[in-house]
């Protein structure tokens, strides 16, 4: 009975094998595209990121900054045949990890504690290359790096980090182009590893 | 009169309306995105081993270019290379001949080669954090698509020299945490499953893997009473010619940072 459940397994593991034939074939060139691609999703990431936090604007403007940057990333995506919701994990140096889904951490975000954020990104962000996945899906890791700083209303620093963000990207067939009959690969976001969290100099 | 006050009622509300959406174009021009250039070490880090394995070859394929950009690639910190007060090791000539080697042979990684790793993960037993060592192969699949098998297992050393039965416990619901880049060496789909579906079996394709360790380990997930947290620790080995490179992820704000060479293993050292 074991055997056949462990063949079961193992079937639909690579169940997703078969669907690869459905998906539109990537040539390296492409898949250069669609690493620039990755690029300006992040820059949006970034800017929405910037905008939840900027506490001179309105609570809804805000709020609609966190469904913006709620629609960058995978609703619910399949891992081992089970649903799974994007989660950020922070990793502190001092071994300590925490994770909560996206939304979660953006709210979170709307409601810290400070008078004033500041959040500075370095034109840094790279994009490994894409790589076929046994779902199907061809997947890549975008790193780039932001400096936190909170404030009070004088604006003396309370808070200030510098980390280091890995976000997984997934490269899903799509019918973007249905009227046309093709179909392409649309960018989504997944999980974010929050690494390295360096305290500000001086502070 | 009545139809005065009804007016003015209204005209809180107009506002809020023009607040809450504006259009995606409004947002992007009310505020701008606050970039500096980046930090040196953020361009000197190796992020993703597919940048390790670019540097590398591009290092070799330079013409008449010294051997700093492969000695780059080595952690600098490691006690064993040459430094100011660091007594000589024979991993410096290790690391030497491992340079002549490439170099005159010209050899380059391939992006697409088969690569193995060994990766530290935390579990729970029976309430109590231990460590469990995998050792991993990547392949690809005939449609190229590449994926992550267990090769071996190092179980616990308290879970091995456990005598008795098991007993079957529930299993606690628990959040598989992610591994330190797992996206880029593909750990999670396999992490995640060890905790799916209680088993190693899924990700465990050859039988003779499946020793007393294995099985040891095996009994304990599909009982429930070991449940995976998260990876702690990653190793790559990439093969060049006759060695392989030990890689290990330094994360430090220097430019010698990312994934770097930890350890070199000459494949035919005992032959010769």
């Amino acid at each position: 009975m074991m055997k056949y459940i462990y063949l079961y397994l193992f079937v639909g593991l690579f169940s997703g094998i078969g669907q690869l034939r459905a998906q539109p074939e990537m040539d390296e060139k492409r898949l250069a595209e669609f690493q620039k691609l990755t690029q300006q999703r992040v820059n949006d990431l970034q800017l929405y990121i910037s905008l939840i936090a900027d506490k001179s604007l309105s609570v809804e403007q805000r709020e609609q900054a966190v469904e913006l940057a709620v629609s960058l990333f995978e609703k619910d995506y399949m891992v081992n045949g089970k649903r799974h919701t994007p989660y950020v994990q922070v990793s502190r140096r001092s071994g300590k990890i925490s994770s909560v889904p996206v939304r979660i951490y953006f709210k979170n975000l709307m409601n810290v504690k400070f008078d004033k954020v500041e959040i500075t990104y370095y034109d840094a962000a790279v994009v490994s290359e894409f790589e076929k996945g046994t779902d199907g899906n061809y997947h890549a890791t975008a790193t780039y790096y932001q400096q936190f700083k909170g404030m009070d209303k004088q604006g003396n620093l309370l808070y200030g980090s510098r980390d280091r963000k890995d976000i997984r990207v997934t490269a899903q067939s799509a019918a973007v182009y249905a009227q046309a009959g093709k179909e392409d690969l649309k960018i989504f976001f997944g999980d974010i590893t929050v690494r390295d969290t360096v305290p500000i100099p001086g502070f | 009169m009545t139809r005065l006050w009804l007016f003015t009622l209204l005209i809180p509300f107009s506002e809020l309306q023009a607040q809450i959406a504006p259009s995606r174009t409004d947002t992007t021009r009310q505020t701008g995105l606050n970039k500096r250039a980046p930090e040196s070490y953020m361009r000197g880090q190796v992020k993703h081993v597919s940048d390790f394995i670019d540097r590398f070859n591009n290092a070799i394929k330079a013409e008449n270019g010294s051997d700093n950009t492969l000695r780059m690639l080595f952690n600098e910190d490691d006690p064993r290379l040459p430094g100011t007060g660091r007594p000589y090791q024979p991993y410096a000539s290790r690391v030497n001949a491992f340079i002549q080697s490439v170099q005159r042979g010209k050899i380059m990684i391939p992006k697409r080669s088969t690569m193995n790793a060994v990766i530290g993960v935390t579990v729970r037993r029976d309430g109590l954090p231990d460590t469990l060592k995998l050792h991993l192969r990547k392949d690809y699949t005939s449609d190229s698509a590449a994926y992550w098998h267990i090769i071996k297992v190092v179980a616990p050393r308290r879970l091995l020299e456990e005598k008795g039965n098991v007993y079957k416990a529930s299993a606690p619901e628990t959040r598989v945490e992610l591994p330190p880049n797992a996206n880029e060496v593909s750990f999670l789909p396999l992490l995640r499953g060890l905790n799916d579906y209680q088993s190693l079996a899924p990700f465990t394709h050859c039988l003779e893997c499946r020793d007393k360790a294995w099985q040891k380990v095996e009994n304990a997930l599909q009982s429930g009473r070991m449940t995976a947290e998260t990876v702690v620790s990653s190793k790559i080995y990439l093969t060049a010619g006759d060695w392989e490179m030990e890689l290990s992820e330094f994360i430090r704000e220097k430019e010698n940072s990312g994934w770097l060479i930890s350890d070199l293993i000459e494949k035919n050292a005992n032959e010769k």
